[in-house]
């Protein structure tokens, strides 16, 4: 009899979805077994040449987890020996499915066991300001819960059909018997979490594409790292220990890159590496087995032409463009670090209104996180679950995402859901009204606008190039939708 | 009431536990004696280099001049405002640099064209003594707001100028402990700090050149009960939360099972609280202790901005 009614109210949602998108290529393809129904929402993907395929499949590594995943991006990604294109057709190439699409933070991160077999090579920097010897560097890069550990590579990569050529990577490393496990420094900025295999980190890898080209910047040039966990070290390649690791200095063109920033310019010399394009069809109130859609390459490079296989990323020119902070020192605004890549989030709830800062969009974040007390949490089964909004019924809210420097400038309204967290079905990988709080505090936090936010839009994300001679990339990194 | 100093000394050096550090060679008369994971190694190649370190020591004086010029023009501004609005007129400010030196030194962004000005002068009197003299282009370049970018254009290593420009995270008091540990904790370089007072704590306000600010929130028993942090990269949560440290990694044994990036924490211990977000490079938070709240506080003053 359930399955009967889930099956119903699927259908239902299915026919509502196919409705509500018309013309828009994105579908629900329901399959229903004897048992259950899987939904499946969006078009076909059809690979171009400036584009890559990206799901929500609710994909789980083998391993445990205390709760299913929801709203993990996925893509596959290829990686090679550098040469592989276009001197040497021949040289090894792997594909690796499953690595995370997220955009707050940057680098491609790799499971070193899935390319051990190619040979990269290894980024050499001086061990030491007077030595000239040269040690592999490796890296370690902290969540806020849990990090990775493992040396950084060179690998030419391929991103649907789009290439980053020599591109700086990080290898995680996953192979227990290694000499260089990581440092304590490591382990501490990882509150001892260092995530070193497929089930630990719930994906492949991690494909980082967000506002900037480098993952560190200038504090990683010096070897200091005061009052912060060291992020660079140098191991030396005979190291017997990570006792032999020290921290490193690394200069800029060293440190792990943003692959987008890095893609090659095509016959033509148009390059799409100023930002994506995130492209996923909205979902049923109720959730979706698996989600497909689509991560286009570069803004404004590209109009459509079948002949030459591209996707538009035009953008409208009278599109708004939310312009993260990049006024670190209070310059332009009062909130220094506080702005600083974010944009301003202004929310109104029933018991206060609110401008949040420390604001941004990010697909590498499952949920959306914000404040309002007068939405019930979910019973508190433990200290974590009980961060999860659970309310009676679904809820519609209303936000305003303006530029983190000058709140309140390029405005635009914003709807979104908050449903009920302890009421996904257990099938559900991907739920549009997955939100939690942060802890009691009626002074507002943060807003992170996780992968629901995406869902049922096309969310242009810019990369900061302070050398690009436009203005619009100069500038400052930004966010249009 | 506001009042602001400026750290300057070292007072012991930073530690990490990568490298052990030789922490029996202490400040002299050099700012550069104090050096961080010292080895007898990196104790001869800066012997070695004689002349470098004398210009660090003379940029250095600058940007500790200007620092606490622009600490001292604060606080006469904000007196001076105090004042005017009460119709009152403010005596001549106290500062030790004239509007002219000032000016020219320290006014853009906290006086890094300065320090690269004298950078180039330096290196016009000692040439090929710093190394490249794009070293000092990259301090010119080091203006905030290309804080993540411009190296990637120049890409030269700058470890000895970063000695000075870079590390500038200062110290902080741990949450639970007396606000003496300010001062007696990690202060590696000056960063200008705020103190100001409210009728149930006061606040310490430390800003570094990078932009990380960490506050702390002093009862009036002179207890830190809460701190809040918005820095360039992770802070060292042991150093920021002290003796609450280990509830926390406790409180992300269970985050950490969740699949995916966990970008957020959020624990709400029977004492400590802590929020913990990042973005990018930026980590923010804050933390307290129930137990150490003055009374009548409300939470709502305890945030991350």
């Amino acid at each position: 009899m359930y399955s009967i009614i889930k099956l119903l109210i699927g259908l239902i949602v299915g026919i509502f979805v196919l409705a509500s998108c018309g013309g828009g290529g994105s579908s629900t393809t329901l399959i229903c077994k004897t048992s259950d129904c899987t939904i499946t929402v969006g078009k076909t993907f059809v690979q171009q040449a400036n584009n890559l395929e990206v799901v929500v499949d609710g994909w789980v590594p083998a391993g445990t987890f205390t709760s299913p995943p929801i709203n993990i991006l996925f893509a596959s990604v290829t990686v090679c020996a550098v040469g592989a294109r276009p001197t040497d057709p021949q040289a090894k190439c792997t594909n690796i499915d499953h690595v995370q699409v997220d955009t707050g933070s940057v680098g491609l991160r790799i499971l070193a066991s899935k390319v051990s077999s190619l040979g990269l090579t290894p980024i050499l920097t001086p061990n030491d300001l007077t030595v000239p010897n040269l040690d592999p560097v490796y890296e370690c890069y902290p969540f806020v819960v849990g990090g990775l550990w493992g040396p950084t590579a060179v690998a030419d990569v391929r991103l649907g059909e789009q290439w980053a050529q020599a591109l700086q990577v990080q290898l995680i490393q996953d192979i227990p018997s290694a000499a260089i496990q990581a440092p304590t420094n490591c382990s501490d900025a990882a509150q001892s979490h260092i995530l070193s295999s497929a089930s630990q980190l719930g994906s492949n890898g991690i494909l980082g594409i967000g506002s900037v080209p480098v993952d560190c910047g200038l504090t990683c040039q010096s070897n200091l790292y005061p009052n912060t966990y060291v992020v660079y070290y140098t191991c030396p390649a005979v190291a017997t220990s990570v006792l032999d690791c020290r921290a490193a200095a690394v200069d800029l063109p060293l440190q792990v890159h943003n692959p987008v920033d890095k893609l090659s310019p095509d016959a033509n010399g148009v390059a799409d590496n100023n930002g994506v394009v995130l492209i996923l069809p909205p979902l049923p109130v109720t959730g979706a087995n698996k989600v497909l859609g689509e991560l286009v390459f570069g803004i404004d490079t590209r109009a459509s032409d079948s002949n030459l296989r591209t996707i538009s990323n035009k953008l409208d020119t009278s599109a708004n463009k939310a312009y993260l902070g990049v006024d670190p020192h209070n310059s332009k605004s009062s909130h220094g670090l506080a702005s600083y890549l974010n944009v301003t989030t202004q929310y109104v709830s029933a018991n206060s209104s609110q401008i949040i800062y420390n604001s941004y969009l990010d697909t590498g974040t499952n949920a959306l996180f914000f404040t309002d007390g007068s939405i019930p949490l979910c019973t508190p089964a433990s200290v974590l679950i009980s961060s999860w909004y659970c309310p009676d019924s679904l809820l519609t809210k209303k936000a305003i995402i303006s530029d983190g420097d000058v709140p309140g400038n390029h405005a635009v309204n914003v709807d979104f859901l908050v449903g009920n967290a302890s009421k996904i079905p257990g099938a559900i990988s991907a739920y549009s009204g997955m939100a939690g709080a942060p802890p009691l505090s009626t002074k507002a936090a943060s807003f992170s606008w996780g992968l629901p936010f995406f869902y049922g839009r096309s969310v242009y994300m810019s990369i900061w190039d302070t050398s690009s001679t436009n203005s619009t990339y100069s500038s400052g990194p930004w966010y249009s939708f | 009431m506001i009042s602001i100093e400026n750290i300057s000394l070292a007072t012991r050096p930073y530690e990490t536990q990568v490298v052990p550090s030789v922490n029996q060679y202490r400040r002299s008369e050099s700012f550069f004696a104090e050096l961080p994971n010292e080895t007898n190694h990196e104790r001869r190649k800066y012997r070695q280099e004689q002349p470098r370190r004398t210009l660090m020591e003379s940029m250095q004086q600058t940007e500790y001049e200007c620092s606490q010029e622009i600490g001292e023009r604060e606080i006469t501004e904000s007196i001076a405002n105090m004042l005017a609005q009460q119709g009152m007129k403010s005596s001549p400010k106290n500062s030790f640099l004239s509007d002219r030196r000032y000016n020219q030194q320290c006014k853009e962004t906290d006086g890094f064209a300065s320090v690269a000005t004298q950078c180039n002068s330096s290196l016009s009197r000692h040439p090929g003594t710093d190394g490249a003299a794009n070293q000092c282009q990259n301090i010119e370049n080091k203006s905030p707001t290309l804080h993540m970018l411009n190296g990637v254009k120049h890409g030269v290593r700058m470890i000895a100028v970063a000695f000075l420009l870079l590390p500038i995270t200062s110290a902080f008091a741990v949450l639970g402990e007396h606000e003496n540990s300010i001062n007696v904790d990690t202060v590696r370089m000056h960063a200008k700090r705020t103190v100001s007072s409210l009728p149930l704590y006061s606040i310490s306000d430390l800003t570094s050149v990078d932009g990380s600010r960490i506050r702390q929130f002093v009862s009036s028993d002179g207890n830190v009960f809460a701190v809040s942090w918005n820095t360039m990269y992770k802070p060292d949560f042991s150093k920021l939360l002290g003796n609450s440290f280990p509830s926390y990694v406790n409180a992300s044994h269970e985050a950490a099972l969740q699949p995916g990036i966990q970008r957020r924490l959020r624990h709400e211990g029977l004492d400590v609280v802590v929020m913990s977000t990042s973005h990018l490079n930026v980590f923010s938070g804050f933390a307290f202790r129930r137990s150490m709240l003055p009374r009548g506080l409300g939470l709502e003053s305890i945030g991350m901005e």
